[in-house]
């Protein structure tokens, strides 16, 4: 018996001892060299950089530095709500971040590392060759704290197969035709079935914002001023209305994610949309869509009323900037950077250019193999003067953009009327908004 | 006494419908995760398919760290379930052999507390937390998951060991024994199934636990129902197949043991039982 | 040996040591942190009660209190039901007693992602099974990603279907000490089932009933995954219950002042439910004490 309990004992303390060595987390640079770098962000970054087609950025690197590269990905809110949560720790796991610059603002910065200066001491290559207004984007007082990786420019996606069955040849030269169209292209095709003409992302503004500015109207101007109530903006909202009461939006659309249109449009469940135009490979991947070949892109225009008589002029697209930053907690950041050197060189640029990424480098759309391997790029490259962010970067974007979004569901479902919702959303932002 | 004819097929059938609507989802998600990835949405739906392994195969490629977050889970419920039943037990046989003020208030905040839900005590906790360092760490969840289960257990552990009979006690203490083996050798073994049905709520807890996971932690701790939710959101699509393979390994474990483990469950909770 | 020594005061001390850490503490400092407006970046700094009338003064606070008033008493008296009527049936006669009470407690085991997951495929619009079934009898389809009383129907639903297994052990385990003489008893006067049931079992088993009911309010309060991996809220964010809203303020508006009011708000009235049960199990607690 004694024998037994002392067993049992030596049992029980080699177990408490296991738990105990697990429970604790050694820091890895107290252990010597870091064996992985671990990158937070959208899972279409890790597409593009690491994707087949156009070959992998990481790779030459990591053989070079014999590290590993750990993606960890999740939705474009999530990535952001996890990477400021990690950031605000006194011990970071996050060796690189990649942020959306609509989530951004003064108050996050500060808990990143100023790459200005990090630029100035060791810096990325042709640095002037990525967009002035990209870098700006992503700077905060002065303290540029990311470096642009993506743009994701919308371009307007169709369904070649869907036009064809119900009789349409040519794309549409104007959002009136869009409009039109969404309800021919609302149908059940010959298998059963149901074809939705258009599917929205709805999480936030990004998409719907393509549809007011083409209709002339603004959301909020660069200078804080709230339009949204104004004529074309208005005019927008009762589109996308007038589409959920006739059934051209799927009933579920609310609660579409970029996700979920990306798998309709997959699936042919949706006919028409507004997305970026890299998402033409994800589209047409024969392993993932059920209409290879069949998507095509196009610039999204303009109403023919807002055009000034200009037949197909395309709308200012929405556009956005992915960038990677450094968080001031993260343990590495001599590698982070050098990653972040290898991932916005000339080279990554065009690979990941290839596999769907908007480049942040006007050069890469000279490049042959770009232009031959990423067909829709010279249409980016045409909106890309024009094209304008969701909205102007502050500290409550975040709840103006839910704001936005709210009312304009209330009107779809009818609690308001589009008129109502934006002067409502007008009033609920003025008062968010920095006082300059 | 078994009821007539009528109410035997009446009850039969109820007891039917009660199990498909406990079982089926469970039943689809098992065993669809089987079925060829073109196959899983088709209409009208069919349960007769080839099966395939294709999805686990997938999992293990596109998702290699979601084993190493099941082993994860397994060590977060083994320390939860541990600490929990050590301190459960402790004030269970306090609360079961003695009467006092002080210890009818102990237990009396104890049922309190438990009224707080736990999304409140994670913003007071996050910069505690991250003082201390053991942000995403096994250590932390343990300790979480045991308190939330403390007070359940401890009033399980009370009500079975009421039970003993103190004479059993008296009789060690009066062969000399100390505390401590009349813990060991008279409390421990023959409260054993009320550790077992004590044990059996923190450990379910435990292995399924999201919420305080998904705050707490970001990759050496995390565990398996949060990368289940991060499945659920990925940029090709959710990948359905993918997802119920994972969401199948994840389950199958847990609810072997709660099926296995019913029998004791539920004569520990009516012997041990519910006077309040 | 009778009498409380030191070391009796050690043996509750890690029980009250943990809830005191864990859970006391931090929901006492959540009132301070109410009274602080702070984010990330910024030291914090004090405000008084501009938290409390920004979200006393916000609709969607309002909507998101209704919500989770009718969501949790949904749930609770839904379980309550169906975990009464699964303990029923099961303490009298069925076949396979220890397979229907093992599928029985089944759902108990499944984390609230994977009940998500099963009930989506289950309620994909068009192609789930349920949708595709009730569409094909002409009944419309439960749209949860429009329809927010569908959206909070749903989620009550998995509540239910996930946590009604707890209800029917412990009401299982109460109807089984129901001492069989006085069923006899009863059955001799010449009592019916129902008579039976009302008059014996469910005055003996209204002890478990209340307990059973005291940890579901607590539990069901705290819904959470339930709702944000299916409607995050929405749409127009009328399917938030508090849990959600504070969630989204804390980690999407990084307002971390608003979403302490939020939760304190949530411990009142957490609180403030329970208390009738409270007062009723302090008695009890002291008169078993005496």
């Amino acid at each position: 018996m004694q024998r037994n309990s002392l067993a049992r004992r030596r049992l029980g303390a080699a177990a408490l001892g296991a738990i105990g060595a697990s429970a604790v987390r050694a820091p890895a640079i107290a252990q010597g060299r870091p064996t992985k770098l671990t990158i937070m962000s959208h899972a279409v970054h890790r597409a593009v950089a690491t994707g087949a087609k156009g070959g992998d950025s990481t790779a030459a690197w990591r053989q070079r530095t014999g590290l590993d590269v750990e993606w960890i990905t999740f939705s474009v809110e999530g990535v952001h709500e996890r990477v400021y949560r990690e950031a605000s720790l006194a011990d970071g796991n996050v060796d690189i971040a990649f942020l959306l610059e609509r989530y951004g603002g003064p108050h996050i910065a500060t808990m990143f590392e100023d790459l200005g200066e990090w630029q100035k001491r060791d810096p990325i290559e042709h640095f002037d060759e990525i967009g002035e207004g990209m870098k700006a984007a992503h700077t905060y007082r002065g303290r540029m704290i990311a470096i642009p990786y993506r743009h994701a420019t919308h371009g307007f996606f169709f369904n070649r197969t869907f036009m064809g069955e119900r009789g349409i040849a040519v794309p549409p030269r104007s959002l009136e035709e869009i409009a039109e169209l969404a309800e021919r292209l609302t149908y059940a095709r010959g298998d059963g079935t149901r074809v939705n003409g258009y599917a929205l992302s709805m999480d936030d503004p990004s998409a719907m914002v393509d549809l007011v500015r083409a209709f002339g109207g603004e959301f909020i101007t660069p200078d804080y001023r709230v339009v949204c109530n104004e004529p074309g903006a208005v005019r927008a909202a009762t589109l996308v209305r007038d589409w959920y009461r006739k059934g051209v939006l799927a009933r579920n659309v609310m609660s579409f994610k970029t996700e979920e249109v990306i798998t309709a449009m997959q699936q042919g469940r949706a006919a028409m949309t507004n997305q970026p135009f890299g998402r033409f490979v994800n589209y047409n991947d024969p392993r993932q869509s059920k209409f290879p070949g069949a998507i095509d892109v196009v610039t999204l225009p303009m109403a023919a009323a807002a055009s000034g008589g200009v037949a197909g002029r395309p709308a200012p697209a929405k556009t956005s900037v992915w960038a990677m930053a450094i968080p001031r907690n993260a343990r590495n950041k001599e590698l982070s950077w050098a990653l972040i050197k290898e991932l916005s060189s000339r080279e990554s640029t065009i690979r990941a250019a290839v596999n769907g990424n908007g480049p942040v480098r006007a050069s890469a759309y000279d490049n042959s193999e770009v232009r031959q391997l990423a067909p829709w790029s010279d249409f980016e490259k045409e909106v890309l003067p024009t094209a304008r962010l969701v909205l102007p970067g502050f500290e409550n974007a975040a709840k103006a953009m839910d704001i936005y979004m709210e009312e304009l569901q209330r009107a779809m479902l009818g609690q308001a009327e589009p008129q109502q919702a934006m002067d409502a959303v007008k009033a609920r932002i003025e008062p968010l908004l920095p006082r300059t | 006494m078994r009821p007539r004819p009528a109410a035997r097929a009446a009850r039969a059938l109820l007891a039917a419908l009660a199990v498909a609507w406990s079982a089926f989802p469970i039943l689809l998600v098992a065993l669809s995760s089987f079925k060829e990835g073109h196959r899983i949405f088709e209409t009208p739906p069919s349960f007769v398919f080839v099966p395939t392994l294709e999805h686990y195969e997938r999992l293990w490629e596109k998702w290699p760290d979601f084993f190493a977050n099941m082993a994860n889970s397994l060590a977060v419920t083994f320390g939860a379930t541990l600490l929990t039943v050590a301190t459960a037990t402790l004030g269970g046989y306090v609360h079961a052999r003695f009467r006092s003020r002080l210890l009818t208030g102990a237990a009396f905040a104890m049922i309190v507390v438990r009224m707080l839900p736990p999304i409140v005590v994670t913003l007071p906790l996050f910069p505690v937390v991250n003082w201390l360092r053991i942000h995403d760490t096994h250590l932390l969840l343990v300790g979480i998951y045991a308190t939330f289960f403390v007070s359940l257990s401890t009033w399980i552990m009370k009500a079975f060991i009421e039970r003993i009979p103190r004479e059993l006690e008296e009789a060690a203490f009066v062969d000399g024994a100390g505390l401590r083996q009349i813990l060991r050798r008279v409390i421990l073994p023959l409260s054993a199934n009320g550790i077992f049905a004590a044990s059996v709520f923190v450990l379910v807890y435990s292995w399924n636990e999201y919420f305080f996971a998904l705050i707490f932690t970001t990759r050496a701790a995390k565990t398996a129902p949060l990368v289940i939710s991060e499945i659920l959101s990925t940029v090709e699509g959710v990948d359905w197949g993918l997802l119920f393979a994972a969401a199948t390994l994840q389950l199958l474990p847990i609810v072997v043991f709660v099926m296995a483990a019913q029998r004791y469950v539920v004569a520990g909770l009516a012997a041990g039982s519910v006077k309040g | 040996m009778h009498r409380l020594r030191p070391v009796h005061y050690l043996m509750i001390a890690p029980a009250q040591l943990m809830l005191a850490a864990v859970i006391i503490l931090p929901a006492a400092s959540l009132l301070w942190l109410s009274l602080e407006r702070f984010t990330y970046g910024r030291s914090p700094e004090f405000v008084g009660l501009a938290n409390y009338a920004y979200i006393l003064a916000d609709r969607a606070f309002w909507r998101a209190t209704l919500n989770t008033f009718l969501v949790v008493n949904v749930v609770v008296y839904g379980e309550l039901l169906l975990g009464l009527g699964m303990a029923l049936l099961v303490a009298g006669w069925i076949p396979c007693r220890r397979l229907v009470v093992s599928a029985l407690l089944a759902p108990y085991a499944i984390t609230e992602v994977s009940a998500v997951v099963m009930w989506r495929y289950m309620l994909e619009p068009d192609i789930g099974m349920i949708n595709y079934a009730l569409s094909a009898l002409g009944l419309g389809q439960i749209d949860y990603g429009g329809d927010p009383t569908a959206a909070l129907g749903v989620a009550a639903v998995m509540a239910i279907w996930m946590h009604a297994p707890f209800t029917f052990l412990i009401l299982y385990a109460a109807l089984l000490t129901v001492p069989n003489e006085l069923v006899e008893a009863a059955r001799v006067d010449g009592a019916g089932a129902w008579q039976v049931f009302r008059h014996v079992k469910f005055r003996l088993i209204v002890p478990a009933i209340l307990i059973a009911l005291l940890f579901r309010y607590i539990t069901a309060m705290r819904l959470f995954a339930e709702i944000w991996l299916l409607t995050e809220g929405g749409p127009a964010r009328m399917t938030e219950v508090l849990a959600v809203y504070l969630y989204r303020h804390a980690f999407k508006y990084h307002d971390f002042g608003v979403a302490a009011a939020t939760g304190f708000a949530m411990l009142v009235l957490s609180l403030a439910i329970a208390m009738p049960y409270l007062v009723q199990m302090y008695r009890r607690m002291l008169r078993d004490a005496a």
